[in-house]
């Protein structure tokens, strides 16, 4: 076999938490009867795996973001110029629909702070993980017997 | 106690690194008939902590070089090796040795990519009549996030079908691991189960990606366990998982 073979541009081993138990925590075949699971702790530090949901603060980043570009004029890339100007028509009597219209007053402090420029989608990257939160932060009981 | 890392043939070299708990032991191999289970002893109220996960890892990654090797879930211990035998070797020898049969000079590579947030909307909204500084009212700043983010997912999702599509070919298998669907979520995670023996061209494929979208963080871990590619009859439903984007190969579990 080849595996030992190693190149410069590929890293041997998993280096974050998360990518570690993607491997192990909800993988690997599971053994019944005297054999148990140890585990403990580990879905704390798994918790922050995929709290990754879309927000009015995501939202907003984003618009902030379209609000910073530049105004080199180049090609049209994509639907967005139009869009922005659909939107200033709309202007001031646009409303925010659905799920987002109990959050908009909230969202005006966020949107003012915003606009105070702060980079945070610089370290966005960094909070990625990997594992599905759904199944490791449930297994937080130290001994169950979860496959029947 | 006797913590348990994985199966794997009975004439499989024995494991260098050291196991899990405090200070780390030794790891050896309980064999019985074809196969032996990677064991290694801690005290009756072991539990595990986040070296004893990487532990774990490393462990198999280290005996990946001597052969197949089949992974056991995180946190897997029996009171001593008869047990071993008894409940993981010879209760599941048969579905365990095709296991082992199909992992036979296989590897699991994982391709994970994210790009610079701030490069990728300027990608898709290109300049706006926006003056930098402007401000949107918040329910139209919401508005325009929205359709960005809309923007985001299509061009995040255009760009891991395109990666995706360049490695496949090279793969057995292939599968997602993690659900990517929202504005938040990276471009791609992905594991390719690959032939060792083509281990080489796999990384020139990537280095390959690498220099065709220099803009993207590309990471590219291997060869590891086939964790996601382990056929068990065990293995539990998936009905509740939801893919936007599927692999051709089955989810391993």
């Amino acid at each position: 076999m080849t595996v030992s073979t190693q190149s410069v541009n590929r890293a041997p081993r998993p280096s974050g938490l998360a990518d570690v138990l993607d491997l192990v925590l909800d993988k690997g075949i599971v053994i019944d009867a005297y054999v148990r699971l140890a585990l403990v702790g580990i879905e704390i530090l798994t918790l922050d795996a995929r709290v990754v949901i879309a927000s009015v603060d995501t939202y907003l980043r984003f618009a902030e973001a379209v609000n910073r570009l530049d105004l080199q004029p180049h090609e049209q890339v994509a639907g967005l110029p139009g869009l922005v100007s659909d939107m200033q028509e709309k202007g001031a009597r646009s409303k925010t629909r659905g799920a987002l219209a109990g959050v908009t007053e909230g969202a005006k402090e966020m949107a003012s702070s915003l606009r105070g420029g702060d980079d945070d989608e610089d370290k966005q990257p960094a909070r990625r993980a990997s594992t599905r939160p759904s199944r490791t932060t449930t297994r937080r009981t130290r001994s169950q017997n979860e496959e029947s | 106690m006797r913590y348990v890392y994985g199966v794997v043939r009975a004439e499989h070299p024995p494991a260098q690194l050291k196991g899990v708990g405090r200070p780390p032991v030794d790891v050896r191999l309980v064999p019985s008939g074809p196969l032996a289970a990677v064991v290694s002893d801690v005290d009756e109220d072991f539990l595990v902590e986040e070296n004893d996960a990487r532990s774990h890892v490393h462990v198999l990654i280290d005996l990946l070089g001597g052969g197949p090797v089949i992974p056991v879930r995180l946190g897997t211990v029996a009171p001593d090796d008869e047990a071993v035998c008894a409940e993981v070797l010879d209760a599941a020898r048969d579905d365990l040795l095709g296991c082992i049969e199909a992992l036979d000079g296989k590897v699991e590579l994982h391709v994970d990519v994210d790009d610079n947030e701030a490069e990728a909307i300027a990608a898709v909204a290109g300049a706006g009549p926006l003056r930098p500084g402007e401000a949107l009212d918040v329910a139209s700043a919401l508005e325009l996030g929205q359709r960005v983010a809309v923007l985001l997912v299509e061009h995040r999702q255009r760009l891991a079908e395109e990666i995706v599509a360049k490695l496949r070919p090279i793969a057995v298998r292939d599968a997602p691991r993690s659900v990517i669907e929202g504005p938040e979520d990276p471009v791609l995670r992905w594991a390719f189960l690959i032939d060792a023996d083509d281990l080489v061209t796999f990384d020139e494929a990537v280095i390959g990606i690498r220099a065709a979208y220099p803009s993207l963080v590309i990471r590219y871990v291997g060869p590891l366990p086939a964790a996601h590619f382990v056929d068990w009859r065990g293995r539990p439903e998936r009905g509740d998982e939801v893919d936007t984007f599927q692999g051709n190969g089955s989810w391993g579990w």
